[in-house]
């Protein structure tokens, strides 16, 4: 999938890394993807890691709001890990609602949550 | 029959200066004791060599100085030379806890001297005093000039340091457990404090991979729609770096103001004091502390 890579973690858990030539412009391109690949793993839990993302703007703002509302509809929570303190500072400034995705620090209590949820 | 050569006002008042040059130093020196000795300011070597340099390059510009269209050589080595020795000496002036008020009239008192010292030469024309008058008004005043703007420059720089310093002291954000930072907020949260508060708590969180944060307002008396908006805004870019914010120690008048403000603290969890907000953050943690029997 270009732009965009999936990793299994767990029977239920899976992990999703942006690359360099994601478009988060156009999701569409990507959700016929995505939710093929969480249905194939019955994945209850996706992990947007966020980790190589400096800056977060409205345009990828909307692309995480949309594949969590997609991810939603196939039963699957989304959890975005290892936000920038760049990304949250500037991300904090601009909306003025609580996301829709779930945060944490890191893959570790990204799980933690996850199971205990 | 052999014809003088016309001397020049620069040069009539090198020759003036060297004919006179013991009245005024001694003048020069007396005046500078009373200024700067009865402080200590200066010793009274320190008052007599700064005397004599200040005459040696006060003589050194003469020779750059064209005084008839009343154009100094700024960018010549003399100009820079007198510059840097007021510069200097006001620094050293003001680091002994000295005024610039104190330096200025001194400077003040160097032209007037150097003025005076004219007084009985008969040798130059009412022109010539009057190019000589007009060339020590523009040299002193640049001096001065420069010399505030120093002392302007270096006292912007001394608040902007403090501004800093305070900035940096008022902000003390610390793991007091593996996991747990608490920030105490003391005073007012404008935009700039704000921003740098933020700032540092993120790198912290990131850095320490923090998973809960205690903010304590016990010591913020007021409250407007703006601080709470800076409030609210700290609590949000605290959730999405993955930690979980928990405000303490709100006061009742705080209390009615966010509640008149309508400001909804719903998804922010809240508890009375910082020690319930402790607990708080070990519950969650599933930290339990508990005393020795």
């Amino acid at each position: 999938m270009q732009g965009i890579h999936l990793t299994i973690l767990s029977r239920q858990c899976v992990l999703l890394e942006p690359g360099l030539s994601l478009d988060p412009a156009h999701p569409e391109q990507y959700a016929d993807d995505i939710i093929a690949f969480l249905q194939k793993n019955q994945s209850k839990g996706l992990l947007y890691d966020l980790k190589n993302i400096a800056l977060i703007d409205q345009t990828y703002y909307e692309w995480l709001k949309y594949l969590t509302t997609l991810c939603k509809l196939n039963n699957t929570q989304v959890i975005v890990i290892d936000m920038q303190p760049s990304a949250a500072f500037g991300l904090s400034c601009f909306i003025n609602e609580t996301p829709p995705f779930k945060t944490a620090l890191n893959i570790e209590t990204a799980r933690q949550s996850f199971s205990q949820d | 029959m052999v014809r003088k050569k016309k001397m020049s006002t620069a040069e009539l008042l090198i020759d003036n200066l060297k004919l006179n040059i013991g009245n005024i130093t001694s003048l020069i020196e007396s005046k500078g004791a009373d200024a700067f000795g009865d402080d200590n300011l200066l010793s009274g070597e320190e008052i007599e060599d700064y005397s004599l340099e200040f005459l040696e390059l006060f003589v050194g510009i003469l020779h750059t100085q064209d005084l008839v269209s009343d154009k100094s050589n700024k960018e010549s080595h003399e100009y820079k030379a007198l510059i840097s020795f007021f510069n200097n000496c006001s620094e050293e002036i003001q680091i002994r806890g000295g005024t610039m008020d104190l330096f200025v009239s001194y400077m003040h008192f160097l032209q007037t001297s150097l003025i005076e010292g004219l007084h009985d030469d008969t040798s130059m024309t009412m022109s010539q005093y009057r190019e000589v008058l007009l060339m020590m008004a523009s040299l002193f005043n640049d001096m001065t000039l420069n010399v505030f703007e120093i002392y302007l420059g270096e006292k912007e720089f001394t608040i902007k340091a403090q501004q800093e310093e305070l900035l940096q002291t008022s902000t003390p954000i610390t793991e007091i457990w593996d996991g747990v930072l608490t920030l105490p907020i003391i005073g007012s949260l404008d935009s700039s404090r704000t921003m740098v508060v933020m700032e540092k708590l993120l790198q912290k969180i990131e850095s320490e991979r923090s998973r809960m944060v205690v903010i304590d307002v016990t010591g913020v008396m007021t409250i407007d729609s703006q601080v709470a908006h800076h409030l609210i805004q700290m609590m949000r870019a605290v959730k999405l770096m993955g930690a979980t914010p928990i405000i303490t120690g709100i006061r009742p008048e705080i209390a009615r103001a966010l509640t008149n403000l309508n400001i909804d603290l719903g998804d922010v969890v809240t508890r009375a004091t910082l020690s319930e907000g402790l607990k708080e953050a070990f519950r969650y943690l599933n930290v339990t502390v508990s005393t020795k029997d």
